[in-house]
């Protein structure tokens, strides 16, 4: 696999002409117009910090306060399976690195406020006044040079609804009894893993199920992609499975949530939201977008699917900031 | 394949260029600049971005209302002689005489007719079943189209979203095939199906179809593909796809040889297609249409969505150095 990586870097780099998908990109990658933004993004580019979890620079965060940076909870948060130790926090711009500490989390937004210890850095200069149109250029930065990301937004501000969990099963007694299985439907998650019509779940994680409602509801307290496990009933055998929920959505839609490639994690359950079509990678989030004018427009917070790439807007992130500090300060938090 | 008339593109795009802006960064830019970037130019100055932003956010509010939503995937009302009429993807309404609930960009729901659709060039045509003035696009000609050209895509990915306008995505042409699928890199997602892509004028030119795994890689049917069938999709004439016999797949129509690595073309005879797109025998296959190929499967993935008569771009080795080749693929068994 690496011989080929390698391989394929010398092929590209001997190669005369760009790859069909680079000779024309986007308005996103054009050397050309990363240029021209290059003077608008200065001011921004002061005001984005790598986030590092055990000195690894794990997401980027948007400087919010002189000590004040909010960057992604879900990236900065340790998986159950790495140990139960409290990370050390620190954050890097340029060649400088401070530690720091979280002081406030939101799980809606899935945002983390972290307070940083002896630096005085340059915060976001928000965007003012009138709502962005859509059609709107606008740059993600990273701190370097040029933005590396560009895009449109591509609709009005709207509210982010959560999608629901599906376990994929149609039950045989719906309006009660046992949850016995009429039928596990095409493409859904139960399928997938085996279940079929006949048999009884009687576990859903560490949940006893003896009744249909009770299934439900542990479904509904979970999010679409969740690992759980799942034990049934089949001709006396008791069975158990390990599966990843699913959407409600059409099978095509979950054919394509394979070719998506890398999403973040935690992607859905926000509030408003700003949706444009620059192309980010899960760790290029946590950063402030702006446009034209050169002022944050928002801080992007998800990408949700193929071309979802979701943004929370200035004002919301300042009305979350205020009220994190709020909350910190009532609960006599002294750092 | 008809180049773009330039003067004749300023002229259109004067009126909403115009109109959309009056700041004075705006009228520096000529509208025979603006449109020579449209046509496939990159822009040189600030001012020629803000041109541009003001052109496409003006065009996405002249272009909303005429996209609509259907369950799970997307349209564009259009009008013709005098009457209106939905335009979409044979894969979205599939079969005749079927009753269509479209869902406009003001909220309001009208019922249409599916007629008659093409599976091969997935078009097809909706009759509008309403009285009264719908809001229409104007409908251009795919073959008038440029590689590099800008265009402006619209749909629901995901489907619709309540408070969500159509998002847009703002792209440029990639490839212009003399027939199949015109290519964007406008990205899109399940639900954008049977959407527009409008010229920067506003005429729609392609009818959302399909993608791949690389984001690059958004297949449009040419809207001439409609046009020129549409007295056949008027009457209700449904072509079916190329029907597969047995397990028959879309290939080079020359044998691939796997092993460790990128699969090796053992053997491309004189006069076969393959040797006429540039193939040659020892030629080591790198990548299609973006996507790394290294075993049968990712060859297979590569193309499960295309049809015989497509053509893909490929990357392969010869003697070290890496080429860029135009292939059209066959059904296996076809040679």
């Amino acid at each position: 696999m690496i011989q080929r990586a390698i391989a394929l870097a010398t092929l590209l780099a001997a190669m005369p002409l760009a790859l069909p998908g680079q000779s024309i990109r986007n308005l996103t990658q054009g050397s050309t117009v990363r240029k021209l933004w290059k003077p608008i993004v200065a001011d921004a580019n002061r005001s984005v910090v790598e986030v590092c979890v055990n000195e690894r620079a794990m997401i980027l965060g948007t400087v919010v306060g002189e000590d004040l940076v909010l960057t992604k909870l879900s990236e900065i948060t340790p998986r159950d399976d790495e140990g139960d130790d409290e990370p050390a926090l620190s954050i890097d711009q340029g060649e400088r690195s401070w530690p720091c500490v979280q002081i406030s989390a939101d799980r809606t937004t899935d945002l983390a406020l972290l307070r940083v210890t002896g630096a005085s850095l340059t915060p976001a200069r928000w965007k003012k006044g009138s709502a962005l149109k859509p059609g709107s250029f606008l740059a993600s930065v990273d701190g370097s040079d040029s933005p590396f990301g560009l895009g449109i937004l591509a609709a009005t501000t709207y509210v982010h609804t959560v999608p629901r969990a599906f376990l994929g099963i149609r039950f045989a007694n719906p309006n009660g009894g046992e949850a016995l299985i009429d039928d596990a439907v095409e493409h859904g998650a139960a399928k997938a893993a085996g279940i079929r019509g006949g048999d009884v779940i009687v576990q859903f994680d560490e949940q006893k199920i003896e009744d249909t409602e009770q299934l439900r509801t542990a479904i509904r307290a979970c999010k679409p992609g969740d690992k759980v496990s799942v034990t049934f009933i089949r001709d006396d055998e008791t069975i158990t499975v390990e599966l990843n929920l699913g959407t409600n959505s059409s099978p095509m839609r979950s054919d394509q949530e394979s070719v998506w490639g890398e999403l973040s994690d935690v992607r859905s359950g926000f509030q408003r939201v700003l949706q444009h079509d620059t192309v980010l990678k899960p760790e290029d989030c946590g950063g402030p977008i702006v446009d034209l004018s050169g002022e944050v427009v928002g801080v992007n917070v998800a990408r949700a699917g193929r071309i979802e790439t979701l943004a929370l807007p200035s004002e919301d992130v300042q009305a979350l900031v205020a009220r994190m500090l709020k909350e910190e300060k009532e609960a006599g938090g002294e750092r | 394949m008809s180049r773009f008339a330039t003067a004749a593109l300023a002229a259109l795009i004067a009126a909403p260029a115009a109109q959309g802006q009056t700041e004075p960064a705006q009228t520096k830019v000529s509208n025979e600049r603006l449109a020579e970037i449209f046509a496939g130019d990159e822009p040189t100055s600030i001012p020629e971005i803000k041109a541009m932003q003001a052109h496409v956010q003006s065009l996405i509010q002249r272009v909303l209302p005429a996209t609509v939503s259907l369950p799970g995937a997307s349209g564009v009302l259009v009008k013709r002689d005098g009457k209106p009429f939905l335009l979409c993807a044979a894969h979205v309404t599939l079969a005749a005489d079927k009753e269509i609930k479209i869902r406009m960009t003001s909220g309001r729901d009208i019922l249409g007719t599916s007629l008659g659709a093409n599976h091969r060039s997935d078009v097809s045509l909706v009759r509008v079943d309403e009285e009264g003035d719908l809001p229409y696009a104007e409908i251009g000609k795919s073959s008038d189209l440029t590689r590099g050209q800008w265009v402006l895509m619209l749909g629901h990915p995901s489907g619709r979203k309540k408070g969500r306008t159509a998002p847009a995505r703002l792209g440029r042409v990639l490839r212009v095939p003399e027939s199949g699928y015109l290519v964007t890199d406008c990205t899109m997602q399940g639900g954008d199906s049977g959407g527009p892509l409008f010229d920067m004028q506003g005429r729609v030119v392609g009818i959302n179809s399909r993608i791949s795994g690389n984001l690059a890689m958004n297949m449009h049917a040419p809207v001439d593909a409609l046009m020129d069938e549409w007295q056949e999709l008027l009457d209700g004439k449904v072509t079916e796809s190329r029907r597969r016999r047995g397990r028959s797949r879309i290939d080079f129509g020359v044998p691939l040889t796997y092993g460790d690595g990128c699969p090796v073309f053992e053997e491309v005879p004189e006069g076969s297609a393959a040797a006429d797109a540039g193939l040659r025998s020892g030629d080591r296959l790198f990548e299609i249409d973006g996507d790394e190929i290294s075993s049968r499967r990712d060859v297979m993935r590569a193309l499960r969505n295309f049809k015989s008569g497509d053509k893909v771009e490929v990357v392969i080795e010869r003697d070290g150095k890496g080429l860029e080749l135009e292939v059209e693929l066959v059904e296996e068994g076809d040679q």
